[in-house]
């Protein structure tokens, strides 16, 4: 207060998207503390009174939030309360508060405390972080029906806008801010599924969590900015940091209003065939944005990152705190893991020198031959499962023995965790990608072990064509609308359905809107592809029929060569879609070459 | 006394939502209604006993009703696991 404040940053946990700027509040909660004490027999009777009292004034408290939620938020708000609802009125925990009552006499807040406290017990030694997370649950109704028993009132109003700082907030403290000016929280606990995480992304205030020591370090009053997208809390901004941010939320303000209710809706065309839009990502910090963008999960992560930053393979224990991480975050929404798919232009250092890169040791053939590596991927992937969110899928594979490796070792992994006791997702679906050309000739073969294929496209054009694409010479040879790439296309999705599988695709074809009715008459299930492409895409798709794409496909498939093909898309999309491709001149050409390695 | 096993279909489980919605069916029924998994019982009518089953996708589940009105709260329960608590 009195020297210019130091600039310092905290790191924790992105819980919910968006930016904050603005002064802060340290909020401490009024916890309720019980003690333990004998009741004569006149006391005990006003003690069940109470009891009762208070149970209905929580009861009444939870109904009133309950229609709150479900007005202004939607259901999966207020089931959280709702289940808090039926903890006040659970038989088994009444009938022991009786009996003990009956029995030992002492005062109804202590007995709530320390029923509770067994439950909390059990749920807090689980393994499922969800179970664990609903310790807060059973805390804050406790807290509320104690509260009332010592009949203290609530205190959670706070005047003017503010980014409240706590060491950890329940739904209910989550809800009463949202209703007076709360710029954003953050909070020293808590994960990114808690409750009170959910209720902030439904309300849509920026939120981190996980922060350690928030509250010991700003003060009330000390300017702060909330970077709810990278989990970041900065206390005492230099003026650098802040206009920096400023031109953030424009840009965010301006997108939003932009694309502004497109995202809840579901990806559908007129005539109500639906496809799922999926994002490719890497990098965690990506996920929240990938959310806001209205992906149905994640299409394509790519984990070789993990390896470039370290410098060498991740132990299995950093993959599965990663792997687990993206598996909540995205939690309900499916995340299709890629094994590592290193080599090709993503050497290895300590690699030999290959004259043929992209035809030599790389993706699916260097993990063969690297099992002891291999495996720890695998185990870590399927210990990251027990959401039953997480698909694994296969780079570069080639032909049906590869695949049949592929498996056995998948298989004997399962088997060592099945023996370990480890829990994993038993029916998680295995997918490959489909770029190698002779996997599109053998794709019925490969289909009988898998439930879908994802097409690489940027890999299979390259190998289709005989093209590298990095090298100018030839660059214009790569054509990802040449008839042989189409015809790869629509062979691979035909085969994938005759077999029961869907069939996705996580090229950068897949966020090219000029391909967008194309692939949607070929039947593609699953587009996925950089997230700033999903609103346009999804545009497209729900201003057209199934029937209109299929006649494009069908088209486009008519005609003898690339050139042809493109002309034909470009003039119809353009006058199909005159305001969408107006303002697209800069995607378009944005829709970048470069294997989409460093977006 | 009434004895059905079911397997549970929706993907999460007996999370938050469907827990609620189990123990507020069988409110309804005057029968009394326990969950046995694996070796673990609890009483069927009680949301916390229910979150500390831990019942995810897959798990299989005994559930015994008895009282006047079994049928009727056997049906009205199973069919709530049947239809995945409208999560499938």
């Amino acid at each position: 207060m009195s020297t210019t404040p130091k600039e310092m940053t905290l790191k924790g946990l992105p819980a919910s998207g968006g930016i904050a700027m603005g002064p802060a509040y340290v909020y401490e909660r009024e916890e309720v503390y019980v003690s333990e004490r004998i009741l004569t027999d006149e006391e005990l009777e006003r003690e069940r009174v109470l009891l009762d009292e208070a149970l209905q004034r929580s009861r009444h408290e939870l109904t009133k939030i309950i229609s709150f939620a479900r007005q202004k938020l939607n259901e999966e708000a207020a089931a959280i309360f709702e289940a808090q609802l039926a903890m006040i009125d659970d038989p088994v925990m009444r009938s022991a508060l009786d009996d003990r009552l009956r029995k030992e006499k002492k005062n109804a807040d202590f007995l709530i405390y320390d029923e509770l406290r067994k439950f909390k017990e059990i749920l807090g030694a689980s393994n499922d972080t969800l179970l664990r997370e609903r310790v807060q649950d059973l805390d804050e109704v406790g807290q509320r029906i104690m509260r009332n028993l010592q009949k203290k009132r609530l205190h959670s109003t706070v005047e003017g806008e503010h980014v409240i700082i706590a060491s950890q907030l329940t739904p209910s403290d989550t809800i009463l801010f949202s209703r007076n000016d709360v710029l954003a929280y953050a909070t020293d606990l808590g994960g990114i599924t808690s409750h009170a995480a959910i209720l902030a992304r439904s309300l849509k205030i920026p939120a981190v969590t996980a922060l350690q020591n928030g509250t010991a370090v700003v003060r009330t009053g000390d300017e702060v900015i909330l970077d709810g997208q990278r989990g970041l809390l900065i206390v005492n901004p230099t003026e650098r940091h802040r206009r920096e941010y400023e031109r953030k939320m424009e840009n965010i303000a301006r997108f939003e209003a932009d694309l502004a209710g497109l995202g809840e809706l579901p990806c559908e065309t007129e005539d109500g065939h639906k496809v799922e839009l999926s994002a490719n990502a890497e990098f965690i910090n990506e996920l929240e944005y990938v959310v806001t963008q209205g992906s149905k999960g994640i299409g394509l992560y790519r984990t070789e990152h993990l390896y470039i930053e370290k410098g060498d393979f991740p132990s299995e224990q950093e993959q599965f705190i990663e792997y687990s991480e993206i598996a909540h975050m995205m939690y309900p929404q499916p995340v299709i893991f890629r094994t590592f798919d290193i080599g090709g232009d993503k050497l290895l250092d300590s690699a030999v020198a290959e004259s043929n890169p992209f035809l030599g040791w790389r993706g699916i053939r260097m993990m063969l031959d690297k099992p002891v590596i291999f495996r720890q991927q695998l185990r870590a992937m399927l210990r990251a499962s027990s959401m039953k969110n997480i698909k694994i899928m296969f780079p570069m594979i080639s032909g049906v023995t590869e695949l049949r490796e592929v498996l056995d070792m998948l298989e004997s992994v399962k088997e060592e965790l099945r023996k370990e006791g480890v829990p994993f997702d038993e029916e998680m679906e295995l997918g490959l990608m489909i770029e190698v050309p002779s996997a599109v000739f053998v794709a019925d073969e490969l289909a009988k072990h898998v439930s879908f294929f994802s097409i690489g496209t940027n890999d299979l054009v390259q190998y289709l064509m005989a093209v590298d694409r990095n090298n100018e010479l030839i660059a214009d040879l790569y054509q990802e609308f040449h008839p042989a790439v189409l015809r790869a296309i629509r062979s691979t999705i035909d085969t994938g359905h005759a077999n029961g599988l869907w069939v996705g695709m996580c090229g950068e074809m897949a966020g090219n809107p000029l391909a967008t009715l194309l692939l949607l008459g070929l039947g593609l299930d699953e587009f996925s592809m950089v997230p700033s492409v999903i609103p346009e895409v999804k545009k497209i798709v729900r201003s057209s029929s199934y029937k209109e794409a299929r006649k494009v496909a069908a088209e486009a498939l008519r005609l003898a060569n690339a050139l042809e093909v493109r002309e034909y898309l470009s003039t119809y999309m353009h006058e199909r879609f005159p305001e969408l491709f107006a303002t697209m001149v800069n995607g378009m050409n944005g829709h970048d070459e470069n294997g989409g390695e460093d977006e | 006394m009434i004895e059905r096993e079911i397997v549970i279909k929706n993907r999460t489980g007996l999370h938050t939502r469907p827990a609620a919605t189990l123990v507020k069916t069988a409110a309804r029924f005057a029968s009394e209604f326990y969950i046995k998994k694996d070796d673990f019982e609890i009483n069927g009518k009680s949301i916390i006993g229910v979150m500390t089953l831990a019942a995810e996708q897959g798990s299989t589940l005994r559930l015994t009703f008895e009282g006047a009105d079994e049928a009727e709260m056997a049906d009205a329960v199973t069919q709530l696991f049947d239809e995945g608590f409208g999560e499938l």
